[in-house]
C-alpha cells in the first residue's frame, strides 16, 4: 500500500556550504515533523560516507543525494549508484549526463531553474538545452522557504506546465535549500512522496519520484483520486478517458504545529488538465469534496488556493498528475 | 614533510564556467596530503563594475512584470569571486569543497578527509587538483595552491 510522507528535499550540510553538521540537519528537520530528508550537498556525497559510518548520527530516513552544482544550473541527483563527474557538462551536451546518471539508476530533479543567475549566483539558473524531457524525473517547482512568495518559482510552476503539456511525464518537488537554520522558525513547504508501505530508504523514494507519486503543499495534506468505472487512480497513475469522479480530502491536521502560524488558509480547490482549469470549487472549499468531470487525454492535477503569508489568492498546494490515456 | 606542489595563477573573467587542472605525481606514498587555496580578491571592490554586472543580470533573468520588487542593485552587493577546489587520483574522484571561504585548507589520508572530501591514501601515483571557475568577476584574481605530503611520524593538524 502506498503512504504518503512528508519530506524536505534540497539541503546542504558543511561538507558544502552549508552550516550544519549532518547530525544538526537531521536533528532540525526532526523538529519540522519531516518523516525523512534528501541530503544534496554541492558535488560531493561526503555527508553520505559519513553518516554511514556513523549510523547513530540521524534519526531521521536520509535519502542519498547530490547537488550537481555546474556552471549551467543545479541539478539534484539521488540514488545514483555510482558516480557520475558533474565538472564537464556543457549546455548542449546534457543529456549524454543525463542519460549516464540514468543507466546507474540516479533519478534527477532540476534545482530551481529560475533562480537568479550571474553575476550573482552563476550557474543556479537553469541553462542547459535539455533535449529529451525523459530523462528529467521532476523539477523543484518551489525554492526556498515561504515559496508562495518568489516569482522564481511562479515561473518554474509554468515551465513545469509547459512539459507536462508536451506530453512528458515529470513530477514536482519543493525543496528549502537549506544551508542554515534561521533564528526564528522560517514557511518551510513540503514534498509529500508516496513510498510502498511508508517504508523510506533511497530506493523507496526513487521509485516513488519515477512513478510520479508527489504532491507539494505550503500546509494541508492532499488526497486526490479518481475513479473511472470499477477502479480509482491515484497521483502518478495512468487512466482512461471520458467521465470519471474525482474526489479530494484536504487534511488541516497533519504538520499544523509547523505550518499553522503562516497565515496559511485553503478557500478553493481548482482542477487542472493540460493546463486548464476544469474544475473551480463553487465557495468556501470543504474538507472533502467530489464531484464528475470528463477528462481528455493528457493529465490531470489538483490545485490549493487560499491565503499565505499575508497574500491572497495564492496556490498552496499541488499534486503531481495523474495521466490520462 | 615535503613541498609538492607550489603554483600561482591568474584567473580572469573569460575563465568563469571552466575548469582548470592542475595535476601532479606522486613518486611515493605519504600518510597524508594537505591541499592549501588562497584566491584574491574575494570581493568585487570595483562598485561600477558591480553595479553594472548586476543590473545586466537583473534585466536577464527578473522578467519585467516581477521587476517591481527589485529594489536597487546594492541588494546584491557585494559580488563575489567563486573558485571551488576539487580532487581526483587517478581516475576517481574524491569530492568537492564548495564553500566561498577565499582561504581554505584540506587534508586527505586514509582514515581522514576534510568536509567535501572522502578518506583516501595518499597514494603514489597521479594526482589531480581541479580549480572549478564558477565565476571572476574582478578584472582578475590570484589563485594559489601548495601541496604537502607528510609522513607517517608527521602529524599535520587534526582539526583540518
Ligand atoms: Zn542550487
Ligand atoms: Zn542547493
Amino acid at each position: 500500500m502506498i503512504q504518503y510522507k512528508a519530506f524536505e528535499m534540497h539541503t546542504h550540510t558543511l561538507h558544502s556550504d552549508g552550516k550544519f553538521t549532518p547530525e544538526e540537519l537531521c536533528r532540525t528537520a526532526e523538529q519540522y515533523q519531516f518523516d525523512g530528508i534528501a541530503l544534496t550537498d554541492h558535488n560531493t556525497l561526503s555527508a553520505h560516507a559519513y553518516l554511514s559510518s556513523h549510523p547513530d548520527a540521524s534519526r531521521i530516513p536520509v535519502v542519498e543525494g547530490i547537488e550537481w552544482t555546474t556552471f549551467f544550473g543545479h541539478m539534484l541527483v539521488l540514488g545514483a549508484e555510482s558516480y557520475v563527474d558533474w565538472r564537464y557538462a556543457k549546455p548542449a551536451d546534457i543529456d549524454f549526463y543525463l542519460e549516464k546518471i540514468r543507466n546507474v539508476n540516479g533519478v534527477i530533479g532540476l534545482a530551481h531553474p529560475f533562480e537568479i543567475g550571474s553575476p550573482m549566483c552563476t550557474g543556479c539558473h537553469w541553462d542547459f538545452q535539455v533535449r529529451d524531457w525523459n530523462n528529467i524525473n521532476y523539477i523543484e517547482v518551489w525554492s526556498k522557504s515561504a515559496p508562495t512568495t518568489h516569482f522564481d518559482n511562479a515561473l518554474s510552476f509554468r515551465m513545469w506546465t509547459q512539459i507536462l503539456n508536451q506530453g512528458y511525464r515529470i513530477a514536482a518537488t519543493a525543496g528549502r535549500d537549506w544551508h542554515w537554520e534561521t533564528e526564528t522558525r522560517a514557511h518551510a513547504a513540503a514534498t509529500y512522496i508516496g513510498v510502498e508501505n511508508g517504508e523510506i530508504t533511497t530506493r523507496s523514494v526513487c521509485d516513488a519520484i519515477r512513478a510520479g507519486r508527489t504532491y507539494v503543499t505550503a500546509g494541508p495534506a492532499i488526497d486526490f483520486k479518481i475513479s473511472a468505472g470499477q477502479r480509482t487512480f491515484a497521483i502518478g497513475d495512468t487512466m482512461p478517458s471520458g467521465i470519471c469522479s474525482c474526489r479530494i480530502e484536504i487534511d488541516e491536521t497533519k504538520r499544523k504545529a509547523i505550518w499553522g502560524d503562516f497565515g496559511i488558509d485553503v478557500s478553493g480547490i481548482r482542477i487542472v488538465s493540460n493546463g486548464n482549469v476544469i474544475y473551480s470549487s463553487p465557495e468556501e472549499a470543504k474538507m472533502e469534496s467530489s464531484f464528475n468531470l470528463e477528462l481528455k487525454p493528457g493529465w490531470v492535477r489538483a490545485e490549493l488556493y487560499g491565503n499565505a503569508l499575508g497574500e491572497t489568492g495564492k496556490r498552496i498546494g499541488f499534486t503531481s498528475p495523474i495521466y490520462v490515456e | 614533510m615535503k613541498r609538492i606542489l607550489d603554483q600561482t595563477l591568474i584567473l580572469k573573467p573569460e575563465n568563469s564556467k571552466t575548469n582548470v587542472p592542475i595535476s601532479f605525481i606522486l613518486d611515493k606514498d605519504y600518510s597524508s596530503l594537505l591541499f592549501q587555496c588562497r584566491y584574491f580578491p574575494k570581493k568585487v571592490e570595483d562598485l561600477e563594475l558591480a553595479e553594472r554586472e548586476i543590473i545586466k543580470g537583473i534585466e536577464k533573468y527578473v522578467p519585467q512584470e516581477y521587476r517591481a520588487a527589485y529594489t536597487g542593485w546594492r541588494d546584491y552587493a557585494p559580488l563575489v569571486n567563486l573558485v571551488t577546489l576539487s580532487l581526483d587520483y587517478e581516475n576517481e574522484y574524491l569530492g568537492c569543497a564548495h564553500r566561498h571561504a577565499p582561504e581554505q585548507d584540506h587534508m586527505i589520508s586514509a582514515s581522514h578527509a576534510s568536509p567535501g572530501f572522502i578518506p583516501h591514501k595518499a597514494a603514489a601515483g597521479r594526482w589531480k587538483a581541479v580549480l572549478n571557475v564558477h565565476a571572476i568577476i574582478s578584472d582578475r584574481i590570484t589563485y594559489e595552491l601548495k601541496v604537502t605530503g607528510f609522513e607517517n611520524s608527521e602529524r599535520p593538524d587534526d582539526s583540518i
